[in-house]
């Protein structure tokens, strides 16, 4: 029979799940964890003209930056690097949170990331290209910028594919600004 | 015991909560927000003369991109990004390798507090930088979730990358962005035929252009088109990077015109 204490048990069901979901919707809202999902699919656009793909998935990771800090500075610009950690195992993922501040800060659009073993020989060097938003109309350059960087543990075509094993490697950043350099060095252990 | 009354409003509340629940997903796609000036719809893309420029081989990095903002303050772009490096390129946030002389695509976000997030996205076989590709971007505001959208119409195959748990904010209206690249020889020289921002109306799936200004600053800053009011949308390219060693690396003539936007759906 179901009588009016289902009923109750029911909306008590509904307002349980309703509540847990508004919970996590406010801690995603807080939250730095980015999902991020690549797809192709089939869909539609414009009422007729179909598209079609396949589905590919990637998630990257939350991020937390509680490893050691390592900073330098010229006189226009300064650089604070945050590590997730002060180690990483062989084949995991090191992350860095990079924030430039001064009245250059907004005027770097690439950065240099090598790390190099203990033999100095490079296992990791690319570029990276730092994109800037669209400032409002009379809006001055903010003197903040923050971005990210990813070390995968492991052999990359980067640098020749050297293997990475356990171990002290070294890391530069290196910036250019009105034809000065500026380098932030600092360690990571492989384990 | 609970009376009839009580067992009533406990139904209703219930059946509200799931109505709520099954509403809440709303995608809010593309640009800007414009005025209704005109009611004719499926015009002409925006009648822009042929856009060419130059790059050099030693040229750093060249990119072309669509983005705009959020309400809560979330900038979105994505575009073509070429690596003229000799070294691989990623992209903030990102672990995409974009190999030396390659080109590919990328997407990236600003949120306050956060900073800039991105990837790149290598070209699926068959995908050449002379093929059509529509950039395009969506944002879920119910979701968090922003959608950039990569489409090569001549086959009909599309990449979309979704970020979660982003922007809460809807970008304030409903303006695409368009490259047709329509020939290159490599990157030395591209020639893109037609650049346009669209509008589209969801409802009915009609297609309406215009209202955009062409704006161009001249070689060797930053060439863009504007779209003014009554938030920002910009197409161009970043400036500062068109000269190496002195060398101008690209150059640029480059008009448009204006026409009208339909209302948001």
């Amino acid at each position: 029979m179901f009588g009016r204490t289902h009923i109750v048990l029911c909306f008590l069901v509904v307002l349980l799940v309703t509540g847990v979901g508004i919970t996590l919707s406010f801690k995603g809202f807080n939250s730095q964890d980015t999902h991020v999902t690549i797809s192709t699919g089939t869909m539609t656009i414009s009422g007729n003209k179909t598209i079609n793909g396949e589905n590919r998935t990637i998630t990257v990771a939350p991020a937390e930056f509680n490893g050691p800090r390592f900073t330098s500075s010229l006189e226009s610009l300064g650089v604070n690097v945050f590590l997730s950690s002060s180690s990483v195992k062989t084949g995991e993922t090191l992350r860095m949170r990079i924030n430039l501040t001064g009245p250059k800060a907004w005027n770097v659009s690439l950065a240099r990331f090598t790390v190099a073993n203990s033999n100095e020989e490079k296992v990791y060097d690319v570029c990276i290209w730092l994109p800037h938003r669209t400032l409002a109309t009379g809006e001055n350059p903010p003197q903040d910028y923050v971005f990210y960087l990813e070390w995968e543990a492991k052999r990359s075509p980067t640098a020749g594919n050297v293997e990475v094993s356990p171990g002290l490697y070294s890391f530069t950043i290196m910036f250019e600004v009105e034809d000065k350099e500026l380098a932030v060095r600092g360690t990571i252990e492989v384990k | 015991m609970l009376s009839n009354k009580l067992l009533s409003i406990l139904l209703l509340t219930t059946i509200s909560l799931l109505l709520l629940s099954l509403s809440s997903v709303k995608a809010w796609q593309y640009g800007t927000s414009m005025q209704p000036t005109t009611s004719q719809y499926d015009s002409i893309e925006m009648p822009t003369q042929g856009m060419r420029w130059s790059t050099s081989p030693n040229q750093a990095v060249f990119f072309f991109w669509m983005s705009s903002t959020t309400t809560d303050g979330v900038f979105v772009q994505n575009g073509y990004i070429y690596n003229g490096l000799d070294v691989y390129l990623s992209i903030s946030g990102g672990k995409t390798l974009i190999p030396p002389h390659s080109w590919a695509m990328f997407w990236t976000y600003y949120k306050p507090g956060i900073g800039y997030q991105g990837n790149g996205v290598l070209p699926p076989a068959g995908w050449s930088a002379s093929d059509p590709i529509y950039f395009s971007i969506a944002v879920y505001p119910s979701l968090g979730c922003i959608t950039f959208m990569f489409t090569k119409s001549s086959t009909g195959v599309a990449i979309y990358v979704k970020v979660h748990s982003v922007a809460y904010g809807r970008l304030s209206g409903n303006v695409g962005g368009i490259a047709e690249s329509g020939q290159t020889t490599g990157f030395g020289n591209i020639y893109v035929d037609q650049i346009a921002l669209w509008a589209q109306v969801l409802s009915t799936g009609r297609r309406n252009s215009g209202s955009t200004y062409v704006y161009d600053q001249s070689s060797p800053s930053s060439m863009l088109i504007y779209v003014y009011r009554p938030n920002v949308v910009k197409i161009g390219f970043n400036g500062g990077t068109h000269y190496s060693a002195g060398t101008c690396l690209w150059s640029t003539t480059y008009t448009g015109d204006n026409e009208y936007f339909p209302p948001d759906p």
